[in-house]
């Protein structure tokens, strides 16, 4: 029974570290393909936040712990491959933010997965905002914070939807 | 899919953004000097009234930064993601153009 139990264990843990290999894969492919349609809108550096699906997935199904190890590799691996330092600076600061907002949120439980993104998605805006503007030595950028709340918001939305939407119909 | 709170929480934060927006909007005034500095130094200060063109150069690239008819703006810059050639011109004191590669500020300042 109990060695029953240890096996049954052990092949969930091999389980959720493949998956999570599998997730971090699937976040890199998503982020390269961001890269590929810069969207320069009024404000440089808006994007859809794509990766994020993944991040709120791996929130979801297999905990903190993994979300951390699969958002923290996805910036690192793309920052390596496809940007340079700073980028991986910028990045990280930002997903910090974002997965602290979205833990939190969740753990309050009265907001869904959509409300959850939202908050991901401004808290990701800010954190790159502050880094920029520390790293510039300048307050005045955080005025684009008007800007990046509402296409924050944006972003959040759809990504929060689509997400949504495919944990429903995702089985593993 | 989509709770109250979510709702709130969304509503609160675009009218945290409009906020904002509209402080900034109003605090904008039009300024005499382009403050140009890389990585937190002041590099150069040029005047807003005469038509001028001025080279920066550093270890992580060069940028090409113009005033012309009092408005301050990047025309050519070797950065990789051109956003800051791509900005448009700025003229009141609340704006700002940056080149995050070349850690480059532009503002215009009294």
């Amino acid at each position: 029974m109990s060695r029953d139990h240890a096996s049954n264990q052990r092949g969930n843990n091999n389980h959720a570290t493949a998956l999570s290999g599998v997730l971090m894969a699937l976040a890199l492919v998503l982020s390269y393909l961001e890269t590929l349609v810069p969207i320069h809108f009024v404000v440089p550096g808006v994007k859809l936040g794509l990766a994020n699906i993944v991040t709120i997935i791996a929130l979801v199904r297999l905990g903190i712990g993994r979300a951390i190890i699969i958002s923290g590799g996805r910036i690192l691996l793309s920052g390596v491959l496809f940007g340079n330092p700073l980028v991986i600076v910028y990045s990280l600061a930002g997903a910090a933010l974002s997965m602290l907002v979205m833990v939190v949120m969740r753990k309050f439980s009265i907001f869904s997965v959509t409300g959850v993104s939202v908050g991901g998605a401004i808290a990701h805006n800010f954190g790159q905002l502050l880094v920029a503007a520390l790293i510039m030595e300048n307050v005045k950028l955080m005025y684009y914070m008007a800007i990046l709340s509402v296409t924050g918001v944006i972003a959040g939305c759809a990504i929060g939807l689509l997400t949504s939407y495919l944990l429903k119909i995702l089985r593993f | 899919m989509v709770k109250k709170a979510d709702v709130w929480f969304i509503v609160i934060t675009l009218l945290l953004g409009i906020a904002l927006f509209v402080i900034w909007k109003l605090s904008a005034k039009p300024g005499k000097t382009a403050v140009i500095s890389v990585d937190g130094e002041i590099v150069a200060e040029l005047p807003m009234n005469s038509d001028t063109t001025y080279t920066v150069r550093t270890e992580q690239g060069m940028n090409v930064v113009e005033v012309k008819d009092a408005k301050l703006f990047v025309s050519k810059a070797d950065c990789r993601d051109q956003i800051c050639v791509g900005h448009r011109a700025i003229s009141d004191q609340t704006e700002t153009i940056v080149c995050l590669p070349h850690k480059l500020v532009l503002e215009v300042k009294e």
